[in-house]
């Protein structure tokens, strides 16, 4: 009977031995863990490629339609920006878009723009971006 | 039973003794754990270590190649993008680094560290980027990024242009190099090829400026070339071909065609224009001589004084603001007011209208008229402020005028007893209206007429006439407006008098002549493009009698040179009676038939402004007279004169013109023309001077054959697009092309492929046009050269991980 | 200590060994994925309303006729119909007014979210004139030149996904 005793002791301590061990372990796994996968799923979530698209959009096509009032162009294209500039900020961003070197033609008393040079900016604390194009009009 | 002495007296299983057995399980327990313990490291902590390390590596890895996939979705082709790359210090305490690479041939992103002997592999050959990325990165730095860079630059494209092409020694030619393109400012220099040079910055701008003109001294041809660069070192150059023939040689009109392409350096996948040019060249003088008949309708719709304002059309229009020129004033009106009258006149007579506004409601125009001036008188008034207005309704000039308030006075019957003066004001009202000048020549009728727009206030119109008589006021709300027949040629000055108390009305004020003024106006312009050796006659075509119904075709001037006389033979027309169009036709076909002189071309140019009413012989029947026009002018135009045939021009003159007869009497559609106005009836007259006299070439057709190496990006708007097997074909038809005009067309097409490419097939790109003198019915061909495009990767892109 | 307890402790060890040899890493459910989806949900179908065909859900439609009492019902039935079932979500414009020159936010649905959030975003630029008189975007004030009618308007269309 001492024995029996004796015996459900031992395991019992074996027991308790084993399963601090295995907290140990899995603890130390797990710390090792957190950071698993986490990393794309964040890269998807933050990269702010629809904002560039969106901005590149507004900059090239949304602005050659005001291109057919050549004398309130370049105010259009100023006030556009100030606008950009605001509610990209929102989003904590700064972007920002910049016309010049306008180039006309005049015919017949008549001006039009026939391009325009456009450098697109955008910053945030990820991703910094910056391209200038030249927009020609047919 | 007796046991063995060795065994215990206890009956059991053990071998040996408590103690030993305890020592010996013990022991083996101990190694055991020994090993177990050993195994803790790498079972608990290595092996998972490992797995993790792994994951981990492929999530950093991961993680760029979604920012390298993402890049290049958003990549610019003319700047950069730096996206950080987040990566922790260490992986499973060891510090690694990631950096692409090529192994066994396939790019990959290899994050590895050395220390623990591991490494993982990413594919990166499907992410869609032209060229691969380089770079490594260690995770002990503070911080990462993927940088691309793209620079584009567009090259600069000389495009050498000249006109003429053929010249006269001594005469100048004009050197056109404005539709070169490049980035940025750019200079050109023209080498002219007899030794002399040009130089010179573009200046987009103002185009104009850099036409540059040079003439040389002798015979022969030259090459002119025109070289052009930028500001980044980069040029381009191009040239074009001059003949210089000896002075007064015979030059016949002709057709130079030639094509280009801009840019010829390019990227692939970018688009380029190509651009087709025709210019008619040749000297004008050279151009052949015209036998022309005017046949010109005199019937009574031509004239207001039979057709009423539909005989009038449209000379001279003017728009503009009328406000008026008021004096405004408050009297107060308290319990102590029985009655209220203001009365306002003028101390030399001018109109002036009074208006008083009661504090509570509009305006209201003074009722009675006294000496000189109006009266407004009103019972019990609302008390307040009443605004008192006088406005001149005078058009020039100015006058005292003198405003007086009186309170209880009163009405007996129709005499008025004053009451007592409340105010009194005296000032001087100048006049305030618009004015508009109109210049009109001799005309029979004139109607000036100003009608409101956007509004319906009142005007008053006055008309000073060029002898200084002053004609008016004329009403715009009761539609009444100045006219005048046989009126003297000069300025007319209208004025535009606003008769409202507040406000201003926009309006539009328009200038009127009969028809047959314009008419004869602009057959005379017609005729002053004239030189010497051509010929011109008038034929008129009206009604006389009762009703207008008997015909009267005149031969008012035969065949001359003598344009002066002619001029004089049109300014004797006269409008009355029914449109004999068909025997108007006959007269002047017969003329033509039987005076113009050999080697001019016969020309009829038929103006009328409604439908055919009477037949040559009498009969007052419509569609007898239409028969009968169009079998007149179907005779005309097979009839020769001189091998030549006639050609017919008509004009259809304000809106009860009947277009589709008139298009039928024309040699083609293309010679019917419209005119509203007495000003398009000029331009019209104007264009078909020009087109007579001065054609380089007719029934172009330009074919434009591309190869399989470009592709069409939008059709061109004016041209039929086809496809032949895997070539697409471009056509336009023109009808002709004058000396000196030019015709451009142009298209976007994308190269397929890189390297240097031809646009078009050569051989088959023409231009098929009949040269002057237009009897013969050959084509002539000129081939299009064939430019060749330069599709190369000039600024390669930079994928760099840092 | 008896074998049948030694024997006991081995097998529960070596049962431990084989596990932990095998690899049972727990790594933790991350919330991530599915937000990562909700997100490119919402992107797409605000990239897909914001177009210039004239239909009209379109956003250029809607956001030019909106003032007070209109009700873009279509618009609202198309997002959806392009949004997963388990997703509620909230519609807002973000514009700057011109002449106060702050940021303001018109709702064009009014609803509270009942878990978290992700946003997508897309913008798009209208002319003054093209508004309906009483529209909140509308700058109403005139310049120099007149009224403000090609004054361009920049407008952020935000959408709020949360599950349900």
């Amino acid at each position: 009977m001492e024995g029996l005793k004796d015996t459900r002791g031992q395991i019992i301590i074996t027991m308790a031995l084993m399963i601090s061990i295995l907290l140990a372990g899995l603890s130390y796994v797990y710390s090792q863990n957190l950071l698993a996968g986490t990393e794309t799923s964040i890269t998807q979530l933050n990269f702010p490629k629809n904002e560039i698209r969106d901005l590149r959009r507004i900059a090239i096509e949304e602005l050659t339609d005001y291109a057919s009032e050549p004398s309130s162009f370049l105010d259009r294209a100023k006030e556009l920006d100030r606008q950009i500039t605001t509610l990209y900020a929102l989003h904590g961003a700064y972007a920002s878009i910049d016309v010049f070197d306008i180039k006309k033609s005049v015919v017949g008393g008549q001006e039009t723009i026939t391009s325009f040079m456009i450098r697109i900016v955008f910053s945030n604390t990820e991703v910094e971006y910056e391209e200038t194009v030249l927009v020609q009009l047919t | 039973m007796r046991k063995p002495f060795l065994f215990s007296s206890h009956d059991s299983e053990r071998g040996v003794s408590i103690l030993i057995e305890y020592l010996i399980l013990s022991g083996i327990l101990m190694i055991f754990f020994a090993f177990i313990v050993l195994q803790f490291n790498d079972v608990l902590g290595k092996t998972p270590l490992s797995t993790t390390m792994k994951n981990q590596f492929q999530d950093v890895g991961n993680q760029i190649a979604v920012k390298l996939t993402d890049i290049s979705i958003i990549a610019p082709e003319n700047g950069y993008v730096k996206a950080k790359i987040f990566m922790p210090y260490t992986i499973g305490d060891y510090d690694f680094k990631a950096e692409f690479t090529q192994v066994g041939g396939e790019y990959v992103l290899k994050i590895s560290s050395e220390r623990a002997g591991k490494s993982e592999y990413i594919p990166i050959n499907n992410i869609a980027l032209k060229v691969l990325p380089v770079g490594s990165t260690f995770s002990i730095t503070p911080v990462h990024e993927i940088e691309y860079t793209k620079y584009s630059h567009m090259m600069p494209t000389a495009v050498a242009l000249a006109y003429p092409t053929t010249v006269e020694v001594g005469s100048n030619v004009t050197f056109d190099m404005t539709l070169s393109t490049g980035e940025g400012d750019l200079w050109f220099r023209w080498d002219f090829g007899d030794g002399s040079s040009y130089e010179a910055k573009y200046n987009p701008n103002n185009p104009s400026q850099s036409l540059v003109e040079h003439s040389y001294s002798a015979d022969g041809t030259y090459t002119a070339t025109l070289t052009v660069w930028d500001s980044y070192g980069y040029s381009d150059s191009s040239t074009i071909n001059i003949t210089v023939i000896p002075q007064s040689q015979e030059l016949d009109p002709y057709l130079f065609a030639t094509k280009y392409v801009i840019p010829e350096v390019t990227e692939p996948d970018n688009p380029v224009q190509i651009v087709i040019y025709l210019r008619g060249g040749g000297i004008i003088e050279q151009a052949r001589n015209i036998s022309v008949m005017h046949v010109i309708d005199v019937s009574g719709s031509m004239d207001p004084d039979y057709y009423g304002t539909n005989g009038y059309t449209l000379y001279n229009s003017s728009s503009g603001t009328a406000s008026p020129s008021k004096w405004e004033n408050y009297v107060n009106v308290d319990s102590s007011f029985s009655s209220l009258t203001v009365m306002a006149y003028s101390s030399s007579g001018k109109d002036i209208d009074l208006w008083v506004k009661s504090p509570d409601g509009d305006f209201a125009r003074a009722q009675y008229g006294i000496t000189n001036g109006e009266m407004y008188f009103v019972q019990n008034p609302v008390e307040g402020n009443w605004t008192i207005s006088v406005v001149a309704d005078y058009p020039t000039g100015s006058d005292t005028v003198t405003v007086e308030v009186e309170k209880n006075g009163y009405f007996w019957w129709w005499w008025y007893f004053s009451g007592t003066l409340v105010s009194s004001w005296n000032f001087a009202l100048d006049a305030n209206a618009s004015i508009i000048t109109f210049q009109i020549p001799i005309v029979e009728n004139l109607k000036i007429e100003v009608t409101p727009v956007n509004g319906s206030k009142e005007l008053h119109l006055w008309v000073e006439e060029p002898g200084g008589a002053l004609k008016g006021p004329y009403s715009s709300s009761s539609g009444t407006y100045y006219s005048d027949s046989n009126a003297a040629s000069g300025t007319y000055t209208a004025y535009v008098v606003g008769d409202f108390p507040y406000g201003t009305q926009e309006f539009y004020i328009t200038a009127d002549i009969a028809k047959i003024d314009a008419a004869k106006i602009t057959a005379k312009t017609f005729n002053s493009f004239l030189r010497g050796t051509d010929q011109v006659g008038v034929v008129s075509f009206g009604g006389q009698g009762s009703g207008g119904a008997t015909p009267r075709i005149t031969l008012d001037q035969p065949l001359t040179n003598n344009t002066d006389q002619a001029n004089t033979s049109i300014d004797g027309l006269y409008a009355y009676g029914g449109t004999p169009l068909g025997g108007g036709i006959k007269k002047a076909r017969e003329e033509l038939v039987a005076n113009t002189t050999t080697g001019n071309i016969p020309v009829m140019i038929i103006l009328s402004d409604g439908n055919p009413t009477i037949t040559s012989d009498g009969q007052a029947s419509e569609t007898l007279a239409i028969q009968e026009a169009l079998s007149e002018a179907e005779i005309t135009k097979q009839t020769q004169v001189n091998n030549e045939s006639i050609l017919i021009y008509t004009i259809g003159f304000g809106s009860d013109a009947n277009a589709t007869l008139l298009q039928e009497i024309a040699t083609s559609p293309d010679y019917y023309f419209f005119a509203a106005t007495s000003e398009e009836l000029q331009n019209i007259y104007e264009q078909i001077a020009r087109e007579l006299k001065e054609r380089a070439a007719i029934n172009i057709t330009i074919t434009d054959v591309l190869t399989s190496d470009v592709t069409l990006s939008e059709t061109p708007s004016n041209a039929n697009v086809s496809y032949v097997g895997n070539q697409t074909v471009i056509q336009w038809n023109i009808s002709s092309i004058r000396i000196n005009e030019t015709w451009i067309g142009s298209f976007e097409v994308v190269p397929n492929t890189e390297g240097l490419i031809l646009t078009n097939v050569y051989g088959v790109s023409n231009v098929t046009f009949i040269p002057w003198p237009f009897t013969g019915v050959n084509f002539t061909t000129i081939y299009l050269p064939v430019p060749e495009l330069n599709v190369t990767r000039l600024s390669p892109e930079k994928v760099v991980l840092k | 200590m008896t074998l049948e307890g030694v024997i006991a402790a081995v097998l529960i060890l070596s049962v431990a060994y084989f596990l932990f040899q095998s690899t049972m890493i727990i790594s933790p459910v991350s919330d991530e994925v599915v937000y990562v989806q909700m997100r490119q949900y919402g992107q797409d179908a605000l990239t897909i309303l914001n177009n210039e065909s004239g239909a009209e859900d379109t956003l250029q439609y809607v956001l030019k006729r909106i003032n007070s009492t209109y009700v873009p019902d279509k618009l609202l039935s198309s997002l959806e119909k392009l949004l997963p079932d388990y997703t509620d979500f909230n519609l807002q414009v973000y514009y700057v007014n011109l002449t106060t020159n702050k940021i303001e936010v018109y709702n064009i649905t009014n609803r509270i979210p009942t878990s978290t959030t992700v946003t997508a975003s897309t913008y798009l630029v209208i002319r003054n004139g093209a508004f309906v008189d009483d529209s909140p975007f509308k700058l109403n004030s005139s310049g120099i030149e007149g009224p403000n009618n090609n004054v361009p308007i920049l407008l952020e269309v935000r959408l709020t996904l949360w599950r349900v």
